[in-house]
């Protein structure tokens, strides 16, 4: 089933005098169920395709679809009640609030979305995966980058999306966190039928992903995705 | 209020200096509304004591009981319906060894008219004839005077001795001395001026002044006591620029709080938390702050209160204080809302990294 759809999109930042385009006609779309690599060199676009997708930044032109929904074309306000209900964030930087303990940035979760949150069955199941059970009294500050971000992973699937994107989720992450946490998106796309989207420059991920997108200097086409020497 | 009470949690430092700072001025502002409070009533208590309407003064006394005269021919003619001649002289009253000197204000009464009547003696009884007294009560409390004690209110003065004492009669910011007309006025002007009071006091509306005299509401009377009015708005001036203060200190504080918070804030925002959501918490930052620092300096002006000697003119009204402390919890709020475009204005990119 079609999930997320872009049809022409383009992204120019700057005004009149200089101009970047950051992303020039971009075709892109996901179906439910699947994993999605995206991949590129450094600067060619791949955060700001990510942003777009997420209605954190809005395109200079094109179309964004999402769950048959012109969400390109929504205001911030509903945008931002439409990530709360369907996408989960993993961000590069800054994912926890430095004055919640663990457990406590999961309870906001609760408190901003009241409603079809993770069950607490499957929340202790993912902490022991992720090895954070036993951080839940700890501030963020007394964790490793590795703990943080894995503390982000799961705050990301805590409200139960069925959009999950993820900007190098694992770059923090020593290989065997790193292929544990793919493997924990891949099962979730695949049984839950949810739609990843990550951007990523680990080689070894690919195994765990269904398809790989790549974006040279803001043009994006789909690549074979054994086609490892292009990450 | 979730997000609000973890982050004081975690960040008790700044916060408590905050707090300590909302402590000091909030504990400033209530102490000087007990002062102003207590300082316009022991200018007017003993008036409001007599639960008058309206007074009757010399016209060209302007307005000061001090300068007043009305002649007994005046008075004839003046209405009589529930009236209160009264006969006031400002004197230092002395014991007979001319000691401890308290300037006071002697305020001359007839026996038959409703102040004398209506005046609550707390300690001993009324007096009876032209050598007995009654006393405000501070005059024995912080002046050291004790009942039965001789008094007179010059070297070779007429004797008079304290049989009672009345509570919250000040006039003035003297304690008021009670006495018949007929020996304040031997007192005051010797024995040829006999009859000579200084106002008609009524609980009635008068309306027609006799010649020579003015007919002022005692409202109006007690705004022209000298010094009261500024007094009362040199309080209210400083009270006002406190609160003003607060203002300005709160929402300097929330607001630089915010600005360093923005990362964390466009994270939420990311993750589709409402810019409603974090508003309320701004908000209730201010609001524990506020409520925290009240509560702590109210407490203090409590022990304030009582630990304070009688002498000090400062009155803890509660509902005042109250009003005062509504006063200081508003400004939080509105020192909340300033920040507010700063958050709504939070752009989520910020939290994604990368240019
Ligand atoms: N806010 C911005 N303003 C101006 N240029 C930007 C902004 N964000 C990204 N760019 C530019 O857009 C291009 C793509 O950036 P980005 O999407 O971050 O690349 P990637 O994530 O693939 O490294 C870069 O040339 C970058 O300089
Ligand atoms: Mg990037």
């Amino acid at each position: 089933m079609r999930k997320i759809e872009l049809t022409n999109v383009n992204k120019v930042f700057g005004d009149k005098m200089a101009t970047t385009t950051a992303l020039e006609d971009i075709n892109f779309s996901a179906n439910s169920g699947e994993v999605i690599a995206i991949t590129g060199p450094s600067g060619s676009g791949k955060s700001t395709f990510m942003k777009i997708l997420g209605g954190i930044l809005s395109a200079t032109s094109g179309g964004i679809n999402i769950d048959g929904s012109d969400y390109g074309n929504m205001n911030k306000k509903q945008q931002s009640k439409f990530r709360l209900e369907h996408i989960g964030f993993i961000l590069q930087v800054y994912n926890l609030l430095p004055y919640l303990k663990v457990s406590d940035q999961f309870k906001l979760a609760d408190k901003v979305k009241k409603s079809k949150n993770i069950g607490t069955e499957t929340f202790s199941k993912w902490a022991r995966a992720l090895k954070i059970d036993d951080l839940m009294n700890n501030y963020p500050d007394e964790l490793s980058g590795g703990q943080q971000q894995r503390v982000a992973i799961l705050r990301a699937l805590y409200t139960n999306p069925d959009i999950i994107l993820a900007d190098e989720p694992t770059a923090a992450l020593d290989g065997n966190m790193a292929v544990k946490s793919m493997q924990m998106l891949q099962d979730l796309a695949h049984r839950e039928n949810k739609t990843v989207i990550i951007i990523t420059h680990d080689a070894r991920l690919l195994k765990y992903v269904d398809k790989n997108y790549r974006i040279v200097d803001g043009k994006g086409q789909f690549i074979d995705v054994n086609n490892a020497e292009l990450v | 209020m979730f997000l609000s009470l973890r982050e004081i949690k975690k960040s008790k430092f700044r916060y408590s200096l905050i707090c300590l700072v909302i402590v000091m001025i909030a504990y400033l502002i209530f102490i000087l509304t007990a002062l102003a409070n207590g300082l316009s009533e022991a200018n007017r208590q003993a008036i409001d004591s007599w639960n008058a309407e309206k007074i009757v003064l010399n016209s060209d006394a302007n307005g000061s009981l001090d300068q007043s005269t009305i002649t007994a021919q005046q008075a004839k003619k003046a209405s009589a319906d529930k009236r209160a001649d009264i006969t006031q002289m400002s004197a230092n009253v002395q014991t007979l060894s001319e000691g401890n000197k308290v300037g006071s204000q002697v305020i001359g009464l007839n026996k038959k008219q409703f102040i004398y009547r209506d005046l609550k003696i707390v300690k001993g009884h009324n007096f009876t004839n032209d050598n007995e007294v009654v006393v405000d009560q501070s005059l024995l409390e912080t002046d050291g005077y004790h009942l039965g004690e001789k008094v007179k209110f010059s070297r070779n003065g007429h004797v008079f001795k304290i049989v009672g004492t009345v509570k919250n009669n000040q006039l003035n910011v003297a304690p008021v001395i009670y006495a018949t007309n007929d020996a304040v006025q031997t007192e005051k002007f010797g024995t040829d001026m006999n009859h000579t009071i200084s106002a008609m006091i009524y609980r009635s509306d008068v309306k027609k002044a006799v010649d020579g005299t003015q007919i002022m509401n005692i409202e109006d009377f007690i705004q022209d006591i000298p010094g009261y009015s500024a007094q009362n708005s040199t309080f209210e001036f400083m009270i006002a620029f406190l609160l003003l203060i607060t203002l300005v200190v709160i929402s300097i504080f929330l607001y630089v709080l915010t600005m360093q918070k923005i990362p964390y804030f466009a994270v939420l925002k990311v993750q589709g938390v409402s810019n409603g959501y974090l508003a309320i918490n701004v908000i209730s930052n201010a609001l524990i702050l506020s409520i925290v620092g009240v509560v702590i300096s109210g407490l203090l002006t409590f022990l304030t209160s009582i630990s304070m000697p009688a002498a000090v003119p400062m009155t803890f009204d509660i509902t005042l204080m109250g009003a005062v402390a509504v006063m200081v919890i508003l400004m939080s709020i509105i020192g909340g809302l300033i920040p507010m475009r700063t958050v709504a204005k939070i752009d989520p990119a910020k939290a994604m990294g990368g240019s």
